[in-house]
């Protein structure tokens, strides 16, 4: 035992080693310019070590602290009511298009993960846990329990989506020659949640700002769309 | 920040995930509480009811540092690495290929829908 165990099997454990660990991440992707990182993938991997591999600790000794952290989700998913509200202008005026991509983008996401999901030969938990792994993260988790997946791994599947989208997006869309700020911030919102929108900043204020409606929307979209659609695409196959 | 602000904030946001645990369960739907709680927190905002300085402090906290509160969730993958290296082709592959899937119907979408709405008025 190297830690005291006064220290590991108290809330203070988990609490404590997430929020150290994820400043000490922020520091650590500032200090060293790792732009692409998210701090979220460095803290991740550093709470892991910790629990794998410091004796005496265990996940469920960090997860009592941790889960307390966790239940803050709730209360930043109506947050993004903030920036619903503060781009409410842009909104109506290109209402009816914002609605349109974001109803086409999520039954085109439900539909292509399915069918690549029963393709590739994914066992049924994972398939439904991949379903929801283009909306945001606390989102995602609500809906993925709600249709029968496993929250921790939509959340895998949620992360290395929007590590991809931070990475590629821009690339992919210049490639096509898609130039209009309102639909790179959609489609960047629609595809890869905040992760990949966090590659906006500093580009685009617009784009930044539709990606986050964007965000709020397709997860609010999928909330309702999943669990009526996934009956429909079991009973074709 | 404010510190006032940052407290009565979190106050709304809290007192509006439990009213919307309440209607959730009341009506027995399948939709994530905390969404609802934002369309409500979208709605009292929009028509006034709440003053957008009363919960703007908080709810810019909580959407700057999210990527943190997404960190006991992620280290639960740790319980899951079985089922996700057992399955890591189809996990990956799928991820990759409807990444692009979506990101390219979503802009191709709205590039043709603004060209044809810019279309109708001249500027």
């Amino acid at each position: 035992m190297i830690l005291p165990e006064v220290l590991v099997h108290s809330l203070l454990f988990g609490i404590a080693l997430t929020i150290v660990a994820y400043v000490f991440s922020e520091y650590l992707v500032d200090r060293l310019s790792l732009n692409a990182v998210p701090p979220l993938v460095l803290a991740t991997i550093f709470c892991i070590g910790v629990v794998f591999f410091v004796p005496g600790v265990t996940f469920q000794d960090y997860n009592a602290g941790a889960q307390f952290i966790n239940f803050l989700l709730g209360p930043a998913t109506i947050a993004l009511a903030l920036p619903l509200v503060k781009n409410w202008r842009t909104l109506k005026k290109y209402g009816p298009i914002i609605i349109g991509g974001v109803v086409l983008s999520t039954l085109v996401g439900i539909i292509s993960i399915y069918v690549c999901g029963r393709v590739f030969g994914a066992s049924e938990a994972v398939l439904v846990s991949m379903l929801p792994k283009s909306i945001t993260t606390p989102i995602a988790m609500e809906v993925s329990a709600s249709i029968g997946g496993i929250p921790a791994l939509t959340v895998a599947c949620v992360i290395f989506t929007g590590m991809l989208g931070a990475a590629c997006n821009h690339r992919v869309l210049r490639l096509v020659g898609i130039k209009n700020d309102i639909a790179i911030g959609l489609a960047i919102g629609a595809s890869s949640h905040g992760l990949g929108a966090s590659a906006c900043i500093g580009k685009s204020d617009l784009q930044l700002a539709i990606a986050v409606v964007s965000i709020a929307l397709t997860g609010v979209a999928t909330a309702i769309l999943a669990p009526i659609m996934l009956p429909l695409l079991r009973s074709v196959g | 920040m404010n510190a006032d602000a940052l407290l009565k904030g979190t106050a709304v946001l809290l007192a509006l995930q439990w009213v919307s645990v309440l209607i959730v369960n009341a009506l027995g739907l399948k939709f994530p509480p905390s969404l609802l709680g934002m369309l409500l927190l979208a709605v009292l905002l929009l028509k006034g009811i709440i003053r957008l300085e009363v919960v703007e402090d908080i709810c810019t906290l909580l959407i700057k540092k999210m990527g943190m509160l997404f960190l006991p969730a992620a280290v639960g993958i740790m319980l899951y690495v079985q089922e996700i290296q057992a399955e890591a082709l189809a996990i990956f592959a799928t991820i990759i290929i409807t990444s692009l899937i979506i990101l390219l119907t979503t802009a191709g979408f709205l590039e043709l829908a603004l060209r044809n709405k810019k279309g109708d008025k001249p500027l």
